[in-house]
């Protein structure tokens, strides 16, 4: 449990790290520009986007759909044009792109608190509450720990 | 970075794994003899070969052409030396904290002291100096009201003390810069401070990673049933070892002037300089309290 704890904890900062340090490149180094749409995968929430960057290169990006709303979905047909917030080449991340007039949406965005995996600390440390002998191994005597028999 | 630096990161993490052992033996039980404990103990023996060991290496290192061969993870002996640490902190910070050192109220205030000092004197946060001195002035107020207290906290106050001297800990981990282990580094490194970043980073992850364990422990207490295992639990992490109380301000003020000392001298970089007194403080106590439990034995 203590491990089913740790793990969760360890996913969800890492989730939160990354959505954060990608949303800081956005605001500090993020460019912005005319795209279109290359081709959409509503099933699997993303839409491959192609743009032109500020050196003058051709380039393509995944947007990434589960920041907006799902109405949007039905704006972007192959070839829509829409405005877009990119990274330069350089900078990690710059394989993905945003919507540029929905960037407070992604500014906002807290999916990356993934339910099923709260729901999976929740559990782990509800049990841990009920019963917490486990917790203690090593800090108290295992006789007087476990006195009143190994917790079921 | 170099291999004589990386020689000295190995052996400052050495030393610090076998002076915790040394102390959780001492902490773990029995009133110790001055015939039973010999005066060089099997880690203070090793401590010294390992010294020795590492000064013959760190010669050769920079006396032969490896004297320019980079140490850094992605090499897999590194890796692999790595891999092992990891798995020993991660059994002794997660399932079996022997190797954790007693500390107490004064020990706690001290650590908190030197943390929130180094903090407000690091120039990354220099604009913000103020509001993390505002910040930290109540937890500041109430570890100083019970350091200067002689009477022995209740176990879950002492909970309370001992989760925020992890966080501590934690912060003083996320200040620290530990790149230079994952990527060649061009500006060289002195051996002195591979030393201190092997040794505090040893005693910062183990506590980091016993921070989850505390965190569970400490939410625990919401069902007052499980009260009692808290206090079954806390005089293996924490003494009612008191202190005089002069001899608490002296050293809160000293460790302040340390630090402010060396920041208007710059003398060494602050954060290595954190981590020293960090490492002083708590293995200080430690002894203290062995020191204490000997005497009154006889």
């Amino acid at each position: 449990m203590i491990i089913g704890v740790l793990i969760g904890l360890i996913i969800l900062l890492a989730n939160y790290g990354e959505h954060r340090q990608f949303v800081q490149r956005l605001e500090t180094e993020g460019l912005e520009t005319q795209g279109s749409v290359d081709f959409a995968s509503p099933e699997y929430g993303w839409a491959h986007m192609d743009y032109v960057d500020a050196d003058g290169e051709a380039r393509s990006g995944v947007l990434d759909m589960h920041y907006y709303d799902p109405e949007l979905w039905q704006t972007l047909t192959p070839d829509t044009s829409v405005p877009l917030r990119y990274l330069p080449w350089h900078i990690p991340g710059s394989d993905r792109v945003i919507l540029a007039e929905h960037f407070a949406e992604v500014q906002a965005y807290h999916g990356y608190l993934a339910p099923d995996l709260l729901g999976l600390v929740g559990i782990c440390w509800l049990v841990v509450i009920l019963k917490p002998q486990f917790l203690y191994v090593g800090l108290i005597d295992a006789e007087e720990l476990f006195k009143e028999g190994l917790p079921s | 970075m170099r291999l004589a630096a990386f020689t000295a990161l190995c052996l400052g993490i050495a030393v610090e794994i076998l002076i915790l052992w040394e102390q959780s033996g001492a902490d773990a039980g029995a009133p110790t003899s001055r015939f039973a404990t010999p005066m060089l103990s099997t880690e203070r023996l090793l401590i010294g070969v390992l010294f020795a060991i590492a000064m013959v290496l760190i010669a050769i290192f920079e006396l032969s052409p490896l004297k320019t061969q980079q140490a850094y993870m992605g090499q897999w002996i590194i890796d692999g030396i790595f891999t092992i640490l990891g798995l020993f902190l991660f059994y002794y910070g997660i399932v079996h904290p022997k190797l954790l050192p007693r500390i107490n109220e004064h020990a706690a205030l001290s650590v908190h002291t030197t943390v929130m000092v180094g903090f407000i004197l690091n120039p990354a946060f220099q604009t913000e100096a103020w509001i993390i001195a505002l910040v930290l002035a109540p937890p500041t107020l109430v570890l100083l009201y019970m350091g200067l207290s002689y009477r022995p906290l209740a176990p879950l106050l002492k909970a309370g003390v001992y989760l925020w001297y992890l966080i501590c800990l934690l912060a003083l981990t996320l200040q620290n810069d530990f790149s230079m282990l994952t990527q060649p580094v061009t500006t060289p490194i002195a051996l002195s401070e591979a030393f201190i970043v092997g040794a505090a980073g040893v005693f910062l992850l183990l506590h980091g990673l016993f921070l989850v364990r505390f965190l569970l422990i400490v939410s625990t207490v919401i069902l007052p049933r499980n009260w009692r295992y808290i206090k079954l639990a806390m005089p293996r992490l924490f003494s009612d070892e008191q202190v005089p109380r002069w001899q608490v301000l002296v050293l809160q003020a000293g460790l302040a002037g340390i630090l402010v000392f060396n920041k208007q001298l710059d003398l060494a970089s602050n954060i290595t300089l954190v981590n020293v007194l960090v490492l002083a403080i708590v293995h200080g106590t430690s002894l203290l309290n062995e020191k204490s439990r000997t005497t009154s034995h006889y």
